[in-house]
């Protein structure tokens, strides 16, 4: 559902021209990390992020920004599906932007065989994209986000707080989506499950 | 005799900001004079990460004389994504 213009809506308009302006002057440096700013109209902006480190280069999803009422309220964000616009759900995420997490990492018991680096490897994380159920839209839940400032476990945490040291630019935004979506990327992960059946001749008279 | 003082651009969350650099200035010192100077007061120091243009983290310990840092480059500095992820 479409969030209603309460703001100023002259000032919202500016203020998401800026936002789209930043982003466009530095585009070709942008293009480099693979991101790709193919749609910009009031009040919503769309970033594709592509894998620079794959062969052959993937798209990794779209991100849908929403700066109505933007700056007297944060823009939503939400991860698309690139083809059709249509958010993800929890369950069809390409990315659930796996931060690792504070503190220290979960022990975890590694079968005998396993070395010790792999073991130093594991560590706890956490997932910047939340959502209640499977088929709930899910949202990025960092600050400086609208649909993590009105949530009611962050009530206390209010976009005030954030809104002048540029929380909810499109760029910072993007950069955030990039370093836990498309950086952990480093090349495609191919899963094949042999299949192993009896080859039978032709069958005797 | 190699030049002591260069000229770089830092993008602040989108924004370019002209900065002098001396190259024995430490990382951090040239964020946090940055920071002020682009109006950005309201988060810590160690809110915010410095990229190059390859998008790899530059340490804000280092100084600018032992990064590979040329004259005209630009930085890109973001406030980080903090914790989340513990509301759903």
């Amino acid at each position: 559902m479409a969030e209603t213009q309460f703001a100023d809506e002259t000032v919202s308009r500016r203020k998401f021209d800026r936002e789209v302006a930043a982003f466009q002057a530095q585009a070709a440096e942008y293009r480099r990390l693979g991101w790709y700013l193919v749609h910009a109209e009031f009040p919503e902006a769309m970033v594709l992020l592509a894998t620079a480190k794959t062969k052959p280069i993937a798209v990794l999803c779209g991100v849908v920004f929403d700066y109505t009422n933007y700056d007297a309220a944060p823009p939503s964000v939400r991860l698309v599906n690139p083809m059709t616009c249509e958010p993800y759900k929890q369950s069809e995420l390409p990315t659930q932007l796996m931060q690792r997490a504070p503190g220290n990492d979960v022990p975890v018991i590694v079968p005998e065989g396993i070395s010790a680096q792999f073991q130093m490897e594991v560590h706890a994380q956490q997932p910047l994209m939340q959502a209640h159920k499977p088929d709930d839209i899910p949202f990025l839940c960092i600050a400086g986000v609208r649909e993590y400032h009105e949530h009611p476990a962050h009530t206390g945490d209010h976009w005030e707080l954030h809104r002048r040291s540029g929380a909810g630019s499109l760029t910072r935004l993007v950069g955030i989506v990039s370093k836990y979506g498309l950086e952990p990327i480093v090349g495609f992960n191919v899963q094949m499950v042999p299949h192993v059946v009896f080859n039978v001749g032709p069958p005797p008279e | 005799m190699s030049k002591e003082l260069i000229e770089i651009v830092i993008v602040v969350n989108g924004t370019p900001v002209n900065e002098k650099v001396h190259v024995d200035d430490q990382v951090d010192e040239v964020v946090a004079r940055v920071l002020k100077e682009s109006g950005n007061s309201g988060q810590p120091l160690d809110s915010w990460e410095l990229r190059d243009e390859s998008g790899q983290i530059i340490d804000f310990g280092r100084k600018f004389r032992n990064l590979d840092i040329k004259e005209g480059a630009k930085l890109f500095l973001a406030l980080k994504a903090g914790v989340g992820g513990t509301s759903g």
